[in-house]
């Protein structure tokens, strides 16, 4: 993963848009949003991953890699403690199937993971 | 440094007219980039505070400056290693003869020879080289980005053993999604 929390600045100068240009891609009135998306001093909005993915063909995690992991890292701890709280009952078929799904989950996290395993 | 990352160096390199720098994180992955005019007689504060401002918003491994041993900018390049010195942050200072070594594969480089290598690397750059300067004129302000792109290079090339070769050129999207897989 990159080493800064936010690549936006990167990829708009990239392509060598304006603040004043992405805002209005981005369908804000207002450029300093761009600036402040950019200082990460605003958080970041489904519309706006998804139009930096649909903008510059990157995935958000490419765009915004601290915003997803943080996301992630939550989600995982979250999936951890179902997973814990699922083993103490008698399983069931609908258990089982939802133990699938939180290991499958696993699997497609993208940030790297510390070493509990669901 | 960390092995598992790749190094985030800022390469500051002050002229006549002001300065200009970049970013890159590891060798072909450009981040940021710019040049500012700054008038003589405030160059050494305005540098500073600039300077003082990237290194708050990237917190970079290393900051790379040139060797400025003699002339008007010597002041202002040790004001420059002191401040970097005191946020403890590394300071690299590269000379003439070291960018030449690390662009030795152009054969005997002149700068515009590096400059062209330079675009070709990192294509980000391409719409800021400047025409061939004809005798009369004076010096382009955007030779300043690829001094400063020159430098972080030639330090990127000694820090890792990489070599500087021409080669299939990688744009910032491409390097950060080889990175991300």
């Amino acid at each position: 993963m990159g080493r800064l929390r936010n690549y936006l600045r990167t990829y708009r100068r990239q392509w060598h848009l304006t603040q004043e240009e992405l805002a209005f891609l981005f369908g804000y009135q207002d450029q300093s949003i761009i600036a402040r998306l950019e200082q990460d001093e605003r958080t970041i909005t489904l519309a706006v991953a998804h139009a930096s993915e649909l903008l510059f063909g990157v995935k958000p995690i490419e765009v915004f890699p601290a915003v997803v992991a943080g996301i992630e890292a939550d989600v995982l701890t979250r999936m951890r403690e179902m997973h814990e709280r699922l083993l103490q009952n008698k399983p069931t078929q609908r258990t089982l199937v939802k133990l699938e799904l939180l290991r499958k989950a696993e699997g497609r996290a993208i940030a790297p993971t510390d070493q509990q395993q669901v | 440094m960390n092995a598992e990352r790749d190094d985030l160096v800022l390469a500051f390199y002050p002229h006549a007219r002001g300065f200009s720098y970049v970013v890159l994180e590891g060798p072909l992955s450009l981040v940021d980039w710019g040049m500012s005019d700054i008038p003589a007689k405030r160059k050494t504060p305005m540098c500073l505070r600039r300077l003082s401002f990237l290194l708050d918003q990237y917190r970079p491994d290393a900051v790379v400056i040139r060797q400025i041993s003699q002339g008007r900018l010597t002041r202002l390049s040790d004001a420059i290693t002191a401040f970097v010195k005191s946020r403890r942050i590394i300071i690299a200072v590269v000379t003439r003869d070291r960018i030449r070594e690390a662009f030795a594969y152009l054969g005997s480089p002149t700068r515009y020879a590096i400059v062209r290598a330079i675009a070709k690397q990192i294509p980000v750059l391409a719409p800021y080289v400047p025409p061939v300067r004809k005798i009369w004129n004076g010096e382009d302000r955007r030779m300043g980005l690829f001094d400063a792109a020159a430098l972080a290079l030639t330090f990127l090339a000694g820090q890792e053993s990489i070599t500087l070769m021409e080669g299939q050129p990688l744009s910032v999207s491409e390097t950060r999604a080889r990175k991300v897989r």
